[in-house]
């Protein structure tokens, strides 16, 4: 794949996906292969998984569903994404899955109001945010 | 003796998923009423029940006015025809604690049920009810509503347990479950019901209805639950709070006086932890720190007592990586445990991983 830098603007027309009007179309997103987050998501560098084996779909991957359909973190095609098998309780596992980028590939995670991530080759684990309550729980963003 | 069963077919199976979801959205639902179909399956739980047929149907708008109807049936026909209901159940109900509320909406919806539940007259049986009808029965009402909501049947809000029983009604089906039929037809039409010997009182479904993204009840800014006539319940991702604090109008004191920690924690997510560390004067934990991966930005961490949260916590203040529409940064409260004794470490639990790999963070959007 070819040199993957793109303004928001370029991402929205290259996935189809929308972000809020007030995000800098002209804006370049960040390719980053280092640790990142996106509102209640963290994308980690993890070299020591086995990398992903599930190719991302055309139509992404929400790894953070949001309230009814918005809000929603997508990871869009590029690379590969397997899915974590979510713990219960107290149990429960921040980590969502693990996301494998080829070489001189981009994957971009994108959120109405957080826009674009650009994540350069390598393998990552991608997990969500916990707050202190009565009990443990998920950040809602 | 019916043959028991251990395992279900791959058929039934797969008819799981799609009978949770049909009984989800009946008990979610906000469409108007089906009045003909509830009426209908209504007297056909009467049939079932070998009771004669009700002569009056009365619709009204919401729980609170079918709870005051129905203690007005109740308390005044007692003498010449026993109330009460066809079925009694132990429900899942999506509204709880609605009689608290008796006490807030009860002067103004009276004359508005009286007006409804008035029509009544016309029915020969119940020409006695509105002779007998006294402005010290009406004081005596508060307690005697409580009653005639524990003596509802739920409509809609029976989903959680008819829907349990409906599958083994028309999926697998077991002998017996048939007998729901007409407790289910009046599900799936309308909400809350008063089944009475001679008279039935049907409501209305809500008009609207918010929920979280994990489908607790809940809406920021207004009522989650809305009926047409005006009741309405306020909640904070599942936690029921008085409309005052929904509408913003609680400051620092008035959360603190809060006895109910559920409440007081909703209270201050209302109105953010940012604006309550400054407002309660939090104590704040170490050094202001640079926000890794969003730079020209600091993290902060603050104690909070345990008299706020019922055990000793701490809130980390952040600024969002990604404008507002305006240009503005929000910022808001992370909570974590007293372990966290900087604001690094604050913001590592929360992710999970250690201070100093949160600190290679290179992009916080």
């Amino acid at each position: 794949m070819q040199n993957n830098t793109l303004t928001i603007g370029e991402a929205i027309t290259r996935f189809g996906v929308q972000v809020d009007e007030h995000l800098s179309r002209e804006a370049t997103i960040p390719v980053l292969t280092g640790c990142q987050a996106q509102g209640d998501t963290l994308i980690l560098p993890a070299p020591d998984r086995a990398p992903a084996t599930t190719p991302i779909p055309a139509m992404g991957v929400p790894v953070v569903k949001g309230e009814v359909g918005g809000n929603t973190h997508l990871l869009l095609p590029g690379g590969f994404f397997d899915a974590a098998l979510l713990g219960q309780g107290e149990d429960v596992s921040l980590v969502l899955g693990v996301l494998t980028v080829p070489q001189g590939s981009v994957v971009y995670q994108a959120h109405p109001e957080h826009g674009f991530l650009g994540i350069g080759p390598g393998n990552f684990t991608v997990s969500r945010q916990r707050e202190q309550s009565d009990v443990i729980r998920l950040v809602q963003d | 003796m019916a043959e028991k069963i251990t395992e279900l077919t791959p058929e039934q199976e797969a008819a799981l998923e799609p009978h949770r979801d049909m009984w989800l959205a009946i008990g979610l639902s906000t469409e108007r009423a089906d009045r003909a179909e509830a009426e209908a399956g209504a007297r056909e739980a009467y049939t079932i029940a070998g009771l004669d047929q009700p002569e009056a149907v009365i619709w009204l708008d919401s729980p609170m006015e079918g709870a005051i109807g129905a203690w007005m049936l109740a308390s005044n026909l007692a003498e010449e025809a026993a109330a009460g209901t066809v079925v009694t159940d132990d429900t899942v109900g999506l509204i709880s604690n609605v009689e608290e509320d008796c006490d807030e909406r009860y002067p103004g919806v009276w004359e508005r049920v009286m007006a409804v539940i008035g029509k009544g007259k016309d029915y020969p049986t119940f020409s006695p009810v509105w002779a007998g009808m006294t402005e010290s029965a009406r004081n005596g009402a508060k307690s005697a509503i409580r009653e005639q909501v524990r003596s509802a049947a739920y409509g809609q809000h029976d989903a959680g347990w008819l829907s349990f029983n409906d599958y083994f009604r028309v999926v697998v089906p077991v002998e017996g479950t048939e007998k729901l039929s007409g407790l289910i037809r009046v599900a799936k039409s309308c909400g809350w019901w008063w089944p009475f010997d001679r008279a039935i009182i049907l409501t209305e479904r809500p008009v609207a209805l918010h929920l979280d993204p994990q489908q607790r009840l809940h809406k920021a800014d207004g009522p989650a639950i809305e009926y047409a006539d005006g009741f309405a319940l306020y909640s904070w991702h599942g936690t029921r709070v008085p409309a005052e604090m929904i509408r913003g109008e609680w400051d620092t004191t008035r959360i603190l006086q809060e006895p109910n920690a559920e409440i007081r924690r909703s209270a201050i997510e209302k109105m953010g932890w940012e604006e309550f560390v400054v407002k309660a004067e939090l104590a704040q934990v170490g050094e202001v720190m640079d926000d890794p991966g969003n730079p020209g930005y600091t993290i902060t961490l603050y104690d909070v007592p345990a008299v706020i949260y019922d055990e000793p916590i701490r809130v980390l203040i952040c600024t969002n990586g990604t404008p507002e529409r305006g240009g503005t940064r929000r910022k808001f409260g992370l909570t974590c445990p007293v372990e966290c004794s900087t604001p690094i470490e604050a913001a590592a639990w929360g992710y999970d991983v250690s201070p100093e790999v949160y600190a290679t963070l290179q992009r916080r959007a």
